[in-house]
């Protein structure tokens, strides 16, 4: 009996210093965890900020698209009769677009680029003479990307 | 340790999570979406796109773009399914030398599998590449009606991309994993998913260490995009109803019709009715030509009711498939994007007679499960550390009764919290602790914990001496309650077992009550705090009033201590409005005790106004009046 007391506690305390350990691995782990989550949280954080304003701007850019129609369809008499009114509203419409490119959207290029569907999404084909195939022709709704991002594809027609 | 990715390789969309710090989370890829849609192309530049760069360019380039691979991989081309869908499909097929399915994509023919796999290489590079490290190991998940051979093509699919496949998991599987219901012993589940183009219905039992899928049913042809097409078609009609003008052949109109759909899809989940507005959607002879309409929940529901009611009956086939009554049916899982139609998670709360689970994601739940039972397998799941949380607000009571919040419900402990208070009267000579649990906002309607009393603080007006209370709660939610009085550096504690130790039926009847009583606590302490600061404001205004002496005019001084006396006695009333108008005519009063100190003396002392400022700031750092 004698003997045996020191093996026991032997054993007890090996038992305990791999119990240390392993809470000790656990602890690091916890805390190495913690600090890599804070730090990938501060970069997320970043994104999240540069892009909070993501869905705002897709609003204000299909109210501009809308806004473009109406000014497209200007009835010609309008046009002719009221030149100072629609040379106003045409500052105020260039104000806009410069205040949507000071948050970062830059309007995404069309014609003439080759298709790149990172950017543009095709909705039709134009049976072109005078163009490769796979150019942009026509630009249907135009497109934006923020700080590089794309917010929404430009839709475009390209060239068969 | 790598980490495992979790793949939900969908029919339309794909979705991918990874298990961070013991937690699932949805990665997104490198186009910063959340879903990738499942769609390879061959462009005509000869450029291989996958996902949404594919899904841009498949309307100019229909025959060489690959999508719902999902539904031919690990077929055989003469089962029927496949005859079924090739007269649908735009892009060729053809029967492979082993009887199974090949597509063309430009000149080659690949095998679905193949397509798959370079949806999930990219997802693999773009997990990647969000992780900042290399990922070999994965999940994938597949619908639990997959046979043999659908399953090893999948499996197929991972590791030509480059994955080492540890485990081809059931969708709702997956959606139980994420839900955690892998714990819930004897029980027996239905998941629902109501996806892009496919309806899955299955019935789950979670036994001892498995979960087992007891029945599968559903229509591989129904979806979200039938309900869009369904709108999209209702708007045209209405268009053509109004104007005269069908639209139907013209692509552009239709394009921005099947977009004002999406949105008023997504929008009728939170609203009854919207606005559709296309303003020159298209023009004619006549001019311009302008969409405009109400749309409401109850006509959409309308409209797509057989889909809903067909769903509905399927699910209920199931149910009886597996054996099973509808009674018996524990849990209910909502998987797919187009569940969050109102009309839809009532029509399965119906038939179960309960609340179906919708609270994660219903797009990433399964990929979410994917990554969790990665989690489990590496052991980063069952090794972490499964912590608590303080189920009710803890705090103590200060002046008039109200309970200042310590450590707010929900709280993840080990937790601790130190704020410093003060004294309520001029030469208190101790301040009780009184340690409360609850959410109500004044301290008689919440649970008192436990009290103590610091004693032996030197005699000080009121507001100067810090005691500092500490709260610590520790791993096994013993809560340990410090007072230290700052000046002299006595303290006393008080430690509190089981302070979570209540019942789920009191935690429940807790926080009912104070949602219940909100409005009136509310009440309770504005009406507190108006006399806390109406009380401050007497005691303030009077030391003013002593420390100017004849420096104010004997006139002032009668009408600051009439206003002073009215104060006082509006302040034991319990009109809100009294004590803030009194409070408003003292404040306004007192006032002229700091011109006159101004106008008298170059050396002025406190300006009045400022220390009433500062006296509503020592409100928050009370005491209580014993």
């Amino acid at each position: 009996m004698e003997k045996q007391k020191p093996q026991k506690q032997n054993k007890e305390l090996e038992d305990c210093k791999k119990q240390t350990e392993e809470y000790l691995n656990g602890w690091k782990r916890a805390q190495a965890d913690f600090i890599n989550y804070k730090n990938s949280e501060g970069q997320r954080m970043e994104e999240f900020a540069k892009f909070a304003n993501e869905g705002l701007m897709a609003g204000l850019i299909e109210l501009a698209d809308e806004a473009d129609l109406a000014w497209q369809h200007m009835p010609e008499d309008v046009k002719k009769d009221n030149q100072d009114w629609v040379s106003g509203a045409s500052e105020v419409r260039k104000k806009f677009y410069e205040f949507l490119e000071k948050q970062g959207l830059e309007k995404i290029k069309t014609v003439g680029e080759d298709f790149n569907p990172l950017m543009h999404e095709s909705v039709g084909e134009v049976p072109a003479e005078n163009t490769d195939s796979g150019k942009v022709v026509e630009e249907v709704r135009s497109g934006y990307t923020l700080h590089g991002k794309v917010v929404r594809p430009a839709r475009v027609k390209i060239s068969k | 340790m790598a980490k495992i990715l979790g793949i939900d390789l969908g029919t339309t969309n794909s979705a991918m999570a990874v298990v961070e710090v013991g937690q699932p989370r949805v990665l997104e890829n490198k186009e910063g979406m959340r879903t990738t849609p499942s769609i390879v192309a061959l462009g005509k530049n000869g450029e291989r796109y996958v996902g949404v760069t594919a899904k841009r360019q498949s309307v100019t380039n229909p025959t060489n773009t690959i999508f719902s691979a999902k539904r031919l991989i690990g077929r055989r081309f003469s089962d029927a399914e496949v005859q079924q869908d090739k007269g649908s499909l735009p892009y060729e097929i053809r029967e492979g030398s082993n009887g199974d399915v090949e597509v063309k994509m430009g000149d080659k023919w690949y095998k679905p599998a193949e397509i798959s796999a370079m949806v999930l290489q990219k997802m693999k590079a773009d997990a990647e590449d969000k992780i900042g490290e290399k990922i070999t190991d994965a999940i994938i998940t597949v619908p639990a009606y997959f046979d043999d051979s659908q399953r090893k093509a999948t499996k197929d699919a991972g590791e030509i991309a480059g994955l080492n496949v540890k485990r081809v998991v059931n969708e709702p599987t997956a959606a139980a994993l994420a839900y955690g219901f892998d714990k819930k012993k004897n029980e027996q589940i239905v998941v629902y998913d109501f996806g892009g183009g496919t309806f899955d219905v299955s019935v789950l039992e979670v036994s001892e260490d498995t979960i087992e899928v007891k029945s599968t049913g559903g229509d591989t042809h129904l979806g979200g995009d039938d309900i869009d097409q369904r709108i999209i078609q209702h708007l045209a009609e209405e268009f053509k109803k109004d104007q005269g003008v069908d639209v139907t052949k013209d692509q552009l109109a239709i394009q921005r019709l099947k977009d004002a759909a999406e949105k008023a899809k997504h929008e009728l989940s939170s609203t009854t009715q919207t606005e559709v507005n296309i303003p020159f959607l298209t023009a004619d002879a006549s001019g311009p030509k302008h969409f405009s309409m109400t749309f409401t929940r109850a006509k959409l529901e309308d409209l797509v009711k057989d889909f809903i009611d067909k769903s509905i009956e399927l699910t209920r086939k199931t149910v009886e498939e597996a054996g099973f009554k509808i009674s018996d049916i524990d849990e209910v899982i909502l998987v797919g994007g187009q569940t969050r139609m109102p009309a839809i998670s009532n029509a399965v709360k119906t038939l179960f007679g309960k609340e179906p689970h919708k609270d994660i994601n219903p797009d990433e739940v399964v990929a979410i499960g994917a990554a969790i039972q990665g989690g489990i397998m590496q052991g980063d799941i069952r090794d972490v550390l499964l912590l608590d949380v303080t189920p009710l607000s803890l705090g103590i009571e200060t002046l008039g009764g109200v309970m200042t919040k310590m450590i707010e419900k929900n709280t993840t402990v080990p937790a601790s919290k130190t704020q410093v208070f003060s004294t309520a009267a001029d030469n208190q000579p101790s301040v009780e602790i009184h340690v409360l649990q609850g959410e109500r906002s004044m301290s008689v309607d919440n649970k008192t914990l436990g009290k103590f009393i610091l004693d032996g603080i030197p005699p000080a007006p009121r507001g100067v001496p810090q005691v500092e209370v500490s709260f610590d709660i520790d791993a096994n939610g013993i809560l340990n309650v410090k007072a230290k009085d700052k000046g002299t550096g006595k303290e006393q504690s008080i430690k509190i077992e089981g302070s979570s130790g209540l019942t789920d039926g009191e935690k429940k009847r807790m926080t009912a009550e104070a949602e219940q009583f909100a409005a009136d606590d509310a009440k309770k302490k504005e009406l507190v705090e108006a006399r806390n600061l109406a009380e401050s404001l007497v005691y303030s205004s009077e030391k003013s009033l002593k420390d100017a002496g004849d420096k104010v005019s004997a006139d002032d001084k009668k009408g600051i201590e009439e206003k002073i006396e009215t104060l006082r006695k509006a302040k034991d009333s319990d009109s809100l409005d009294e004590i803030k108008k009194a409070t408003e005519e003292l404040s306004q009063a007192i006032q002229k005790i700091g011109q006159a100190m101004y106008g008298s003396a170059d050396q002025s002392k406190e300006q009045p106004q400022e220390a009433k400022a500062e006296e509503k700031k020592e409100e928050e750092k009370e005491e209580e009046k014993k």
